[in-house]
């Protein structure tokens, strides 16, 4: 996987404090010279429309549109590669499903306890290690 | 983790939690909102779902479960297995006091405060569970553990205030524009120009920046405007929670809520409209059963912007005043006599109820009474330089008027408390304190002096001039004011508290006007009296002596 800076990457979540979080771990990782933001689903396709992104780290609940609405739009006009980030997508839930019936890249709960340091290194590696699967 | 990122986390969580709970807050105290309203319910529901998701991120694990149970419980409104009744409202409003509190505290205290609460909290959603939840129980029944109150939380954000980037540039460049100016002024200064022409150049150069440094002065004003909203979550709190302990039907509804008004108007008016919606839903609104066919009592709040100020409207329909109370209470204070009286038109009469110890309920009800009456709103209003009067109709309804002015001229005062009266003395006049071992007394003199502007100045004790509270502490707490105006000057020494706060005064009340030293009074949040210091006689007593 190539080391030098120039992918980018949207991280799309209504929360602020969980993009702070995401940015964090994302910044630790030295692959992505541009991290954009949005606060939801609309949001998200409206700055997909002007700028090439490499890499959507989408919630799932958020208002407006949610992130099964956006998986979908994006998968209709854009080849971005999706790991939703959620803990509504684990295993057996219904989302999980649909999630999966739209073929996200990759499924991960969200870095919670994340002002535990263990835990959100443990965390945080398992989200590196997605992204650096994904681009190897 | 570094700990400034930490520090961004907690920040970061603090204002996005605060949010979720003034949010639901706001729609529980929406008295238009009801269990019918899909789309509300959801919106609550999806308030406490993001909390979980917050307190979960943090790792406050047992917070999260708290609000599990809560959350358990709007999912059953949302079934309709539980309906959206006061009592549930009230029930809900005190879960998201604790967990407001919660939200606040520090890390050292927060396990305290979860553990002190979990269990108020699980009793709450446990009486609400209840199948044979009945509808009149009260749940003030139930008290949360001593804490500090909720709205005290708030007190972080009042320390700060929110302005546009529109607003600051808009500074920026005016400054930047009078600093020009300024500059064209020394140059001019410099070039020897022949004095016609340097005057009209100077002349028109003093007009531009006299109408720059007005407008600078208008924005800044502006920039001190608070929008009357920061007042009303309380107020409808305060309202809802007034009715319920009162088991009336009363619904509130604020209009014009983002007219503004000056921050030190905006705290003044907090107490003034507190006290005047609570007598509202305690003498003005009828009990249930009394109303009958009205229904539910309406209390109505409208902020309205006029020419010079602000006029507030606080309405209710009840049962209006009872002129025949008002005069009964008249004969027993022995204002007026029995036929003068008669003689009064009903507004006449009403302005009654703006007197000192004036309530025509016999008994201090809990509610409104507080042994504080209408007169203390009156004179809270007219410290604003404010009036205030009612309007009332029998079967109909009351209505208070509150015209306030823009701006109130506060100022900044040295308040001395541990004298037998607070005195407060304008920053503006204090020249210096220091603490008695580092003034430099004057040698060889009768009484304690020193020297100022080659001026010998007496030192008078505070606490023998202005009367004294408790016996009179030596030691090194004590400390000496030196008080000058105008190249006069004058010296006091006190010994006790000393704090620094903003006040308007009001003219000196007739039975203090008398003291030699007043020359305004004002109340504090405590309901203490301050007198300002008249500076001009301090003055004169030195002038006196020499």
């Amino acid at each position: 996987m190539d080391k030098i800076k120039s992918r980018k990457v949207l991280i799309v979540d209504d929360s602020k404090l969980m993009r702070l979080l995401l940015k964090n771990i994302i910044n630790s990782m030295e692959v992505f010279s541009d991290i954009y933001e949005a606060e939801n689903g609309r949001e998200a396709l409206n700055l997909l429309e002007f700028n090439k992104v490499d890499l959507v780290l989408l919630d799932i609940e958020m208002p407006v549109m949610d992130g099964v609405e956006a998986l979908k739009e994006i998968r209709l006009k854009h080849d971005i590669k999706v790991i939703i980030v959620s803990s509504l997508a684990q295993l057996g839930s219904s989302y999980s499903v649909k999630v999966k019936q739209l073929s996200a890249d990759g499924v991960i709960d969200k870095p919670s306890g994340a002002v535990d340091p263990s835990l959100a290194a443990k965390r945080g590696n398992e989200l590196r290690d997605m992204i650096k699967g994904l681009f190897d | 983790m570094d700990r400034d990122f930490l520090n961004e986390i907690w920040l970061q969580f603090e204002t996005e939690a605060m949010e979720h709970c003034t949010s639901s807050e706001d729609l529980l105290l929406d008295t238009e909102f009801n269990d019918r309203e899909a789309i509300k319910i959801d919106s609550l529901f999806r308030a406490f779902h993001s909390l979980k998701g917050l307190f979960g991120t943090v790792g406050l694990n047992q917070t999260l479960e708290l609000t599990h149970l809560i959350e358990d419980v709007i999912e059953k409104i949302r079934s309709l297995e539980v309906p959206l009744n006061s009592q549930i409202r009230a029930a809900l409003l005190k879960c998201i006091d604790v967990l407001k509190i919660i939200i606040a505290s520090s890390s050292q205290q927060r396990k305290e405060i979860v553990d002190e609460n979990l269990d108020v909290v699980k009793q709450l959603i446990v009486s609400i569970d209840a199948k044979d939840f009945d509808e009149n129980e009260n749940f003030n029944g139930i008290v949360l553990k001593d804490l500090e109150k909720p709205n005290s939380i708030s007190d972080k954000s009042e320390r700060f205030a929110t302005v546009d980037l529109e607003s600051l540039d808009f500074l920026f460049n005016k400054v930047g524009l009078v600093s020009s100016q300024v500059n064209v002024l020394k140059r001019m200064a410099k070039l020897n120009l022949d004095s016609g022409q340097f005057i009209e150049n100077i002349d028109k150069l003093i007009d531009t920046l006299q109408t720059e440094v007005t407008i600078l002065n208008q924005s800044i004003t502006d920039l001190r405007l608070v929008s009357v909203n920061s007042l009303i979550r309380r107020l409808k709190r305060d309202v809802f929670e007034t009715a319920i302990s009162l088991n009336k039907n009363v619904e509130f509804r604020v209009t014009g809520d983002n007219e503004r008004a000056d921050r030190t108007i905006i705290n003044v008016l907090s107490s003034a409209l507190m006290h005047l919606l609570r007598n509202s839903v305690d003498h003005g609104i009828e009990k249930n059963a009394e109303r009958g066919e009205k229904g539910n009592g309406k209390i109505g709040l409208d902020f309205s912007k006029e020419k010079d100020g602000l006029l507030i409207t606080v309405s209710d329909d009840g049962r209006g005043l009872d002129r025949l109370k008002i005069e009964e209470k008249l004969l027993q204070l022995k204002l007026l006599s029995g036929d003068d009286i008669k003689n009064l038109s009903n507004p006449q009469l009403y302005e009654f109820i703006f007197e000192p110890g004036f309530s025509t309920k016999s008994h201090v009800s809990e509610t409104s009474g507080r042994g504080v009456g209408l007169d203390v709103v009156k004179k809270n209003i007219s410290s604003l330089g404010g009036m205030i009067n009612v309007v009332s109709d029998v079967g109909i309804g009351t209505k208070f008027f509150l015209k306030i002015p823009n701006i109130a001229s506060t100022e900044d005062c040295l308040v001395l408390s541990d004298l037998k009266t607070i005195y407060a003395f304008p920053t503006k006049s204090i020249l210096w304190i220091r603490s008695v071992v580092q003034v430099d007394f004057q040698k060889h003199s009768t009484i304690r002096s020193i020297v100022y502007e080659k001026n010998i100045i007496p030192v008078h004790n505070a606490h023998v001039l202005f009367g004294n509270l408790a016996e009179n502490k030596d030691g090194l707490d004590e400390k000496i004011i030196l008080i000058s105006m105008n190249e006069k000057a004058f010296a006091l020494s006190y010994n006790g508290k000393i704090t620094y706060s903003e006040h308007v005064f009001d003219e000196p009340d007739p039975l203090v006007s008398k003291l030699p030293f007043v020359s305004g009074t004002t109340v504090d949040q405590d309901r203490n009296i301050i007198f300002r210091a008249n500076i001009e006689k301090l003055f004169e007593i030195n002038e006196r002596a020499a």
